[in-house]
């Protein structure tokens, strides 16, 4: 109990920040320093939307299976499968779902060349199925800024009714460290730091 | 990001509305259509021609105008100079034909189909794409389309007298005269040079009879114009017209199904917890439940344990979708009732009113709750009984206090003298609930600022004054009750459902009303039978009456005709003494969304009846949560007539049984699976 609580009076920090006066999420990133960090007793990413220039904090509030949904402060959610997105829930344009089974194979040697399915909702209930024809490369290595840890670079390019690129630093032991995923034509891609496992 | 519901439905370029708000060139019609569902607002005006017009594509083919226009310097027949002249007309636009690989899209158009007649045409079109990019026109129209260079009707001697216009009180059919008379061709060109430029040119068959000399001066047939949309949702033309005006139109679109926030920022639910994971407590324990639920905007109105099954009945405040309420108290129900429960039943309930219980396997729920077709699973797996068992209503449902302030905004459309008045204000609603079924409900008004009250026009009206003294209503008093009822709601059984209201219904009346309904769950059609004892309310807004009982009542026939589009016939006597009946025909969209039209026959006289000979206008429910994104139930409803008389009058009571239950049907849950897991 105690650390939970330790850990919402941190988000609550950061989220009165976001909603307040809404920082450069750069301004927000640097106050998550190592030390902070290092204090955090559960997981914990950092998600920026870059066209909305918002960023947050998110913290674990539901497990199932191999899915986890992360809430932010003020109550959006995104949900990650291996740190993959599979839902997004409270940014207006969200993804529903998504099958992104082909991405986690390329990512662990798989096909390169695949298919990914997602759903939205249409503007009258209606679930819409979209495909997406993608394409992973490696791109090399790093270190991840944060913590120094050497990380693979991998970008994903995809051809939909909009084409997109996703990009995922993975830490040697598949931990995706840093990514930049794609969710809709309305919100763009989300940049995803994993800031405690 | 606004590009957003384009992208999804991958639309063309925008279409051109012309100056009547058709789908057209400048001034003629082409064979096009909009986008299925798309809400038109055009206004063009030219040498002291305006037109106001809302077109809605009310299915894929058939779209109607609502035209409201103000034509300056006419000559009428008879050489009856007007100053100014206000028309109303209602246009019908039906593309029959769909363009192919070698033949044109063909559409049938009538211009002014209730209404003074000025604008009176009817035409026959084709439409083809000569490019990609360029599309041609070519038409054969009557009335006002045939103007100029005008043949014998090709549709033979029995339709080659077209009988002379009457300016006259408008509202008739202008019988006989659809497609009758001379005919000639029209036709035009019009080149999308991108996305956001096109160009149009027309030939025009119009000889503006009544505005050629006196408005202006029509010199050549030949119109050209240039579009600009500086948003897919805007559209500005400026246009060079009969080789002497100059005009103007903007045209604004909005498709209800085209949300600007299509998923909302409806929080995200609380999530799914699988028993494997545990924390769930070993006992239902109703307080912490009830204000979890509360959390989602449920309140908890009963529970039902047995071993593997917990059935509970949930009113749902917050969410537009029946589906999306179900979802939201599912995945609530697994983090708070013991692993040993399989099965959960949920009940939404409406005032009092159940719907069927929603049985759900809990191992599915866990299953689908991230799955690609979670909704799909769900909607296979969920059992919808056809019968309601209400479980127990909870101790402390009941009683419950509500209230709320907030402003409100009156608006009366096409008053004569001044077309857009308004009130606004402070309103105040409050509710009691002091047991299930038994709602107590009070609005007041406090207006601050509006012009509602200087409407200084007298009614006229041969008939008992049941509502065209409204402009006495608004004027006297600033506090108004605006309703404040006593409503008792029963299911006497699983296809019934009653109403027995008390009270001041609304501003101008107030009784006892009765209501019965007749909805078998999952069929089409429904009955009800609706009767009144009411006085009417003096003008102050306060508690007086005026002497003198009516009896109004009604039998209705409601059909779901599919795909969102419903019928209803109400027959019965109406406010002033007359009998008659009214036909509803509406498009409701899944995500609140409605748009109807409605009509009155009342053995009240077109002569009696006054200006628009019968009852007739708009219903448009545009719900608050489409337009903010935010999970709301409250809508904007407006009911929108050209004028208000007494014929055909009848009085509005909340809580009509219809609209109350249609979201407790299971057609309501069905149509919305997708929302499940938002």
């Amino acid at each position: 109990m105690g650390k939970f609580l330790a850990m919402r009076w941190l988000c609550l920090v950061f989220m009165l920040c976001s909603c307040a006066t809404a920082p450069d999420p750069d301004v927000m990133r640097a106050m998550l320093t190592p030390e902070q960090v290092a204090q955090l007793r559960a997981p914990m990413i950092f998600v920026v939307a870059p066209t909305r220039r918002v960023a947050a904090t998110l913290v674990p509030v539901g497990q199932n299976g191999g899915v986890r949904t992360w809430q932010t402060r003020d109550g959006v959610q995104i949900a990650t499968q291996n740190g993959l997105v599979i839902a997004s829930r409270g940014l207006g344009f969200d993804l529903m779902s998504a099958d992104i089974g082909g991405t986690s194979a390329a990512l662990r040697g798989g096909p390169l060349r695949y298919t990914r399915l997602v759903t939205y909702l249409s503007g009258d209930a209606q679930t819409i199925v979209v495909p997406q024809t993608c394409v992973m490369t490696a791109q090399g290595r790093q270190r991840h800024p944060a913590n120094g840890i050497p990380v693979k670079v991998f970008v994903e390019r995809c051809q939909t009714r909009d084409s997109f690129e996703n990009t995922y630093h993975i830490g040697p032991d598949g931990t995706l460290w840093w990514s930049r995923q794609w969710v809709s034509a309305g919100v763009g891609a989300l940049e995803i730091e994993r800031i405690r496992r | 990001m606004a590009l957003w519901p384009l992208a999804l439905s991958g639309q063309e370029a925008p279409l051109r509305y012309n100056a009547y708000g058709a789908p057209g060139l400048i001034d003629m019609p082409i064979a096009s259509s909009a986008p299925d569902a798309e809400l038109a607002f055009s206004m063009s005006s030219f040498a002291g021609q305006t037109r106001n017009t809302v077109t809605f594509q009310a299915s894929p083919r058939l779209s109607a105008s609502f035209r409201y226009a103000d034509l300056d310097d006419v000559l009428g027949p008879q050489d009856v100079f007007y100053d100014t002249i206000l028309d109303r007309s209602l246009a019908l636009h039906y593309r029959f034909l769909d363009a192919g690989p070698h033949r044109p899209a063909l559409a049938i158009g009538v211009t002014d189909f209730v209404g003074t007649g000025i604008y009176s045409g009817e035409y026959l079109v084709a439409t083809t794409a000569l490019r990609p990019d360029m599309a041609a026109t070519l038409g054969l129209g009557w009335g006002r389309f045939a103007g100029i260079g005008g043949f014998h009707n090709p549709l033979g001697p029995a339709f080659s007298e077209r009988p002379e216009r009457v300016f006259g009180q408008g509202g008739t059919m202008t019988r006989n005269a659809f497609f009758r008379g001379d005919a000639a061709l029209f036709g035009g060109l019009h080149w999308q040079a991108s996305d956001a430029l096109g160009v149009t040119l027309e030939y025009s068959s119009d000889a503006y009879p009544y505005e050629d000399g006196t408005a202006f001066h029509r010199r050549v047939p030949i119109n050209i114009g240039v579009t600009y949309a500086p948003q897919p949702s805007l559209r500005l033309s400026g246009q060079y017209l009969y080789g002497s005006e100059l005009g103007v139109q903007l045209t604004y679109v909005v498709n209800p199904m085209r949300p600007p926030y299509p998923s909302g920022f409806d929080l995200g639910p609380a999530p799914v917890r699988p028993r494997s994971a545990g924390g769930q407590p070993s006992m239902v324990d109703v307080g912490p439940l009830a204000r979890a639920l509360q959390s989602e905007g449920l309140t908890l109105h009963g529970l039902r344990a047995d071993d593997a099954m917990l059935a509970v009945s949930v009113e749902n405040n917050r969410y537009t979708t029946s589906a999306q309420a179900v979802g939201r108290a599912a995945r609530v129900l697994t983090r708070m009732i013991p692993v040993g429960v399989s099965m959960v039943a949920i009940t939404l309930v409406e005032n009092g009113l159940h719907g069927p219980p929603i049985t759900l396997r809990r191992a599915d729920l866990e299953l689908a709750e991230y799955a690609l077709h979670g909704s799909d699973i769900i909607a296979a797996v969920a059992d919808i009984a056809l019968e309601p068992s209400p479980p127990p209503v909870i101790a402390t449902r009941f009683p419950t206090f509500s209230w709320g302030i907030g402003p409100y905004l009156t608006p009366n459309l096409f008053d004569p003298d001044n077309p857009l008045r308004a009130d606004f204000g402070m309103a105040l609603d409050a509710r009691w609930e002091p047991a299930p079924g038994l709602v107590a409900s009070a609005t007041l008004h406090q207006r601050l600022i509006g012009n509602l009250a200087d409407a200084t026009r007298v009614s006229t009206s041969v008939l008992p004054h049941v509502r065209s003294d409204f402009a006495r209503y608004d004027r006297e008093g600033d506090a108004d009750i605006m309703d404040l009822t006593l409503a008792w709601y029963g299911q006497p059984s699983a296809t019934i459902a009653t109403r027995l209201t008390a009270g001041l219904f609304e501003t101008m009346y107030g009784g006892i009303s009765g209501e019965i309904l007749w909805r078998p769950a999952g069929r089409d059609l429904a009955f009800g039978v609706e009767v009144n004892q009411l006085w009417q309310r003096d003008y102050g807004g306060g508690l007086g009456f005026f002497e003198g009982a009516i009896t109004s009542g009604h039998a209705s026939v409601y059909w779901q005709i599919g795909q969102g589009y419903q019928a209803q016939l109400d027959a019965g006597h109406y406010l002033a003494g007359d009998w008659g009946a009214t036909l509803t025909l509406a498009r409701q969209f899944r995500n609140g969304w409605s748009l109807g039209a409605f009509a009155t026959f009342t053995d009240v006289s077109f002569a009696d009846f006054g200006e628009g000979s019968f009852d007739k206008g708009l219903m448009v429910t545009v719900p608050l949560s489409w337009i903010s994104g935010q999970p709301r139930r409250d809508v904007i409803a407006r009911t929108i007539r050209p004028v208000t008389r007494d014929g055909g009058a009848r009085v509005d009571i909340d809580g009509r049984l219809y609209a109350l239950t249609q979201p407790l049907t299971p057609q309501a849950v069905t149509d919305t699976w997708g929302s499940f897991w938002r």
